[in-house]
This record gives C-alpha cells, structure tokens and sequence, in this order.
C-alpha cells in the first residue's frame, strides 16, 4: 500500500467553531492560523491525520468577542498557544463517511475526540504537476473539555467544531 | 404583535457561503455588509415580509486576491452592481419552526426565484428577538456568473451552487429612550411619566445604572444599583459606562438579555479594581428588568433584590422579588425568577431599593420599607415637581438611623 504525503492549502481550508453562549445566537468563529497534514494510505482507514490552529489567531469578526475568546475564561491563548489534534484510529463507515478517532491536546489536557469524515478520494491534477484532494470533518465537544466554566457563562449545547480541508501535494522531483 | 417591525443585530447575526473548490473541498466566504428589515402584518411568522439587501463589495474570502476576483466583472462586478437583493413573495411553515421564504432574489439585475429555508429560534425573550438560521442554494449560472475553468478536463475550479447560509438576529425595532444614572450622588430626575430618585449620605456611596426601551406595544425598564462600599460605586459605574458605550455602539439595539449579559460580567470583573481597599465590605448589585405590555396590560419581571409595587388610586400591591445577592462575596449569581401581573391605566408602577441594613430610623426606629415608601409615594402623587423634591427630602431625613441614610432609589413609571 502506497503512502503519499499532503499538506492543507490554508487558502482553501478553514476550521471553525459554532459556541452558544447565555443561551442567545450561535457564534461562529475560526482561525486565522491553520495547518495539517495528512498521511493519504490507499487504504484511508490507514491513513494519519495531524491538525494544528493557533488559540490567537481565533476571529468572529467582534473584537470584544475575540478578546474574551482568548482570555482566561474561554481559550486562555496565553497560556495554551495551540491545540493540536492526531489520529489514532480512522473507520469506514460507508464508501465515502468515515469515523476519525484521535487525541486533542490542549495544554497540559489531552481528551479524546471523534470527527464525522466525508472523504471523496477524489484527487485533482493542476497543469502543473500539483495535486489537491479534501476531507471534511465535524464534531460537537463539551465546552468543559477544554476548561471552560466560567460562572458568567451558560453553554446551552456543545461546541460545534467544522473542518475543510483542502490538501496539497507538491509534484515529484 | 401585529404590525411590528423587526431589525438587524448586525454584532450577532452572519450571512456566508460555499462553494466547492474543484469538488474536493469548499471554500467558504461571507457578506459583511448586509441589511434585513422584516415587517410583521399577522400573529404568526408565516405573516412577515422580508427584505435583504447584501453589498457585493463587502463578500470575503479570508484571501484579497480571490476576493478581488469575486468582485470582478468574472463575477459580481460590484462596481455597476452594488447590491444584489431578495424580497420575500410568500411564508410557509413546513415544520415545527421551519419556514419556507419564498421570493425573488436579484443578482446583476437578473430576478430568479428563490426559496430560503428559515428555522426560527427564539430565545427566553422571545418577545424582543428571534434568531432565524437561513440556509439556500443558488445556482450562479441562472444570474449569468459562468466564469470556471475546468481542471484536468473533468474538475470545475468553482462549482455552479452556491449555498448561501447564516444566523440572522432579528431584535424588534426598540428605541433607547434614556440611558440614566449617576454614580455616587444623591440626584432625582424625571418627567410626568416616569420619576427616579436616589440618595447618598456623605460617607457611602450610592449609585446606579438605569435605563429604559420604548417600542409602541410595549416598554422595558432596566436597573442596576446599590450597595454600601466603595466598589460598588465603581461596578455600577462601571456598568453605566458598559451601557452607555453598547447603546452607542449598537444605536439603539440591546435586548434584554444582552444587558443582563453585561451585568453577570460587570459584577465578575475584578480587572476595573486595581487595589481594593475594601475588602471587609459586602455590596450587592440588583438586577433586574421590567416589561410593560400596554397591550395586553400585563407586566412581567425578574428582579433579584428591588422590591416591586403597584400604587393604584385604591392602595398598594406588593411583589415578590428574589432575593439573589449579586457581588462580592456572593458571586454565585442565581436564576432569576420570571414573575407578572396586570395593571389597569392610571397605575403607577414603583421598585425601591435600600441597602444598609442600619438605616433605622423614623418614628418606631425601623428600617425604611416598602409600605413606608408608597405611602410616600401616594402623599406626592398631586404635588408640583418643586414640592415633590422637597417632601421626599424631608420624609427620608426623619428615616436617618445611625447617622446615615443612603443608597436608596425609588424609580416609578406611571402606565
């Protein structure tokens, strides 16, 4: 079984999350600063998948919020820098779903997490010589996996974490 | 509710997109410039006409050269079309909640049908705001956007459906009507129909935050005030300026919750207080809100600590409050308790709020309450507004138990 190695192309990938906070409007936020990589086996369920966001980079287009999403009482970016998710376990579910188990690490913590995978294997040739391919995840995580309970804050329901991934692979020299 | 009008909360609501990047992942983009009136002629939200209005210019990617692309003549051509446009032709509900909008969406001046499916969400305060998750797909091609480039013969740089998603934020059309309160002074003001006064001794000081929304069917009161330390003088400041800034920044949308919101951090945040002093000090802060249904004449509150009453010309009527301490050292803030009840035209409603627990004073040595203060209240009720200020201010000195009388406020709206 071939492995081929793929980094995402953050032009085309974006990770986002959805907080509900004192009960009003979902929030949506994402971050600027992104990376992963993904080790592509024929067979995906072999497959390994490394993702990294900056807790800084977070925006929701509210500076007030952003300022409070990286305080203390919410991502504490001060003293967690980064979150880092990697896979363990990769299940098929049907032809193109799949189940992503792995370890996210926050901090000192690190929790256990499932993602909802599409993954299509479609893989796209440019002119030159470059080759894209995409995976989507989602997931809902409690908000107190991550430390949060903060007494001001009521999370009605969990956080809902999205992921597109557009994966970029160099041509061979 | 008929014949309201509902407006944007443009800090809470969003409007984005995607598309598929040669059908192996999708970019994602959103309008940062867009406006939604919604009128409301029926009981119901199948009732409502809707009209949204999105800047072409405002569409962002995350990445300026695509962006500047998007707004090309490949694309929006935001120069000769600035806006493009949906008004809603028909409301169906299809599910618990769930409408279909049907209307007529309008890009680069080409008019195609369009059907947005809504879920409605409504928060606790319902009456105030609804919050609408939109989702729709459209089909670029249909407005002449046929720009693409096929990749390896078969993959489509930029896929023909769009769909169009986002959290819209509905808040009925409020006007702030004051944004009162004085920190730390002894002051009343108001008109004919509503009427605050606050006292403070020399030594301590009193203070709060109030303030109050209008809208033709109905009329919110909020308040924040007083406790016996020097901290609280600066939280309820604090609070005032907390309000002040949101009703500039937000003109004149703020929701109910949106204030309480601001409270639960007013009270929370140490960061105001550098070095305090005051630590043997208890305070309490009171939070609470007032909706007034002229409708239906019905009043429905939640206050922790105010005590609430209705001054009818027949007499008194007394309302529980909760009795939540809020502020140091209590900072478990609890549940607010919903409570309500009816009023008649010519009712005066009156919360009052006194704090030190040694204000004894007046003829038996007791704490000023409640009935006391409508009695008050009612002996004023004819007077001019000069004698008004007077009386109150000699009924209150006979109330000066050992040495201090303050961080009182008797605010009343007559309905």
């Amino acid at each position: 079984m071939s492995v081929s190695n793929w980094v995402a192309d953050p032009g085309h990938s974006y990770i986002e999350f959805s907080i509900f906070i004192n009960g009003e409007v979902p929030r949506q936020v994402y971050f600027r600063k992104m990376a992963a990589k993904l080790n592509l086996n024929e067979d995906f369920e072999k497959s390994e998948l490394q993702l990294q966001w900056v807790t800084e980079s977070v925006d929701s287009g509210d500076k007030g919020l952003d300022k409070f999403l990286t305080s203390s009482d919410f991502f504490a970016a001060d003293k967690v820098p980064s979150l880092k998710f990697l896979s363990e376990k990769i299940s098929k579910l049907s032809e193109t779903q799949f189940g992503i188990r792995g370890t996210l690490n926050y901090g000192d913590h690190d929790e256990p997490i499932s993602f909802n995978t599409r993954f299509d294997n479609n893989i796209v040739v440019q002119e030159d010589g470059h080759k894209r391919t995409g995976l989507y995840l989602s997931t809902q995580v409690d908000p107190k996996m991550f430390g949060i309970n903060n007494r001001a804050i009521n999370f009605d329901k969990g956080i809902n974490i999205e992921v597109e991934l557009e994966f970029l692979q160099k041509p061979q020299a | 509710m008929a014949n309201s009008n509902w407006i944007l909360d443009k800090s809470r609501s969003n409007l984005r997109f995607k598309v598929k990047h040669l059908l192996v992942a999708s970019v994602q983009g959103e309008f940062k410039d867009f406006d939604i009136s919604v009128s409301r002629n029926g009981k119901s939200f199948s009732d409502v006409e809707i009209k949204l209005e999105i800047k072409t210019d405002s569409i962002n990617t995350r990445l300026k050269k695509r962006d500047d692309h998007l707004k090309s003549r490949d694309f929006l051509d935001s120069e000769d079309f600035p806006v493009m446009s949906f008004e809603s032709t028909g409301v169906s509900e299809y599910k618990e909640n769930g409408y279909k909008i049907s209307g007529n969406l309008t890009i680069k001046e080409v008019t195609k049908e369009l059907t947005i499916y809504a879920q409605l969400e409504r928060s606790q305060d319902y009456e105030v705001f609804g919050n609408l998750a939109i989702e729709a797909n459209i089909s670029r091609e249909e407005f002449g956007i046929q720009w693409n480039n096929l990749v390896d013969e078969k993959w489509p740089l930029v896929d023909d459906t769009i769909k169009l998603y986002g959290n819209i934020c509905l808040l009925r059309d409020f006007k702030i009507d004051k944004v009162q309160g004085l920190a730390g002074r002894a002051d009343i003001y108001g008109n004919n129909n509503y009427q605050v006064y606050s006292a403070k001794s020399g030594k301590q000081n009193g203070s709060f935050a109030w303030f109050q929304l209008r809208s033709d069917t109905s009329h919110w009161i909020f308040g924040n005030c007083t406790g016996d330390s020097e901290e609280t003088h600066y939280r309820s400041l604090k609070t005032k300026l907390y309000v002040e800034n949101l009703a500039k920044e937000y003109e004149h949308i703020i929701s109910p919750s949106q204030f309480l919101r601001i409270l639960h951090f007013a009270v929370q945040d140490d960061s105001f207080l550098t070095k305090s002093s005051y630590d043997n000090n208890t305070y309490s802060l009171d939070c609470s809100y007032f909706m007034i249904d002229k409708k239906v004449k019905k009043i429905k509150y939640s206050s922790a600590r105010l005590t609430v009453l209705l001054l009818k010309n027949s007499g008194l009527k007394l309302y529980p409050k909760n009795n939540i301490s809020m502020g140091f050292p209590y900072y478990n803030i609890g549940q607010l308790e919903d409570h309500s009840f009816s009023y008649e035209s010519g009712d005066t409603l009156v919360v009052f709020n006194e704090e030190l627990i040694r204000q004894n004073g007046g003829a038996g040595g007791k704490k000023l309450g409640a009935k006391s203060v409508a009695n008050l209240l009612s002996e004023n009720k004819l007077k001019d507004w000069g004698n008004k200020t007077k009386h109150i201010e000699k009924v209150l000195a006979k109330w000066v138990g050992e040495g201090t009388l303050d961080d009182i406020i008797v605010a009343q709206v007559k309905l």
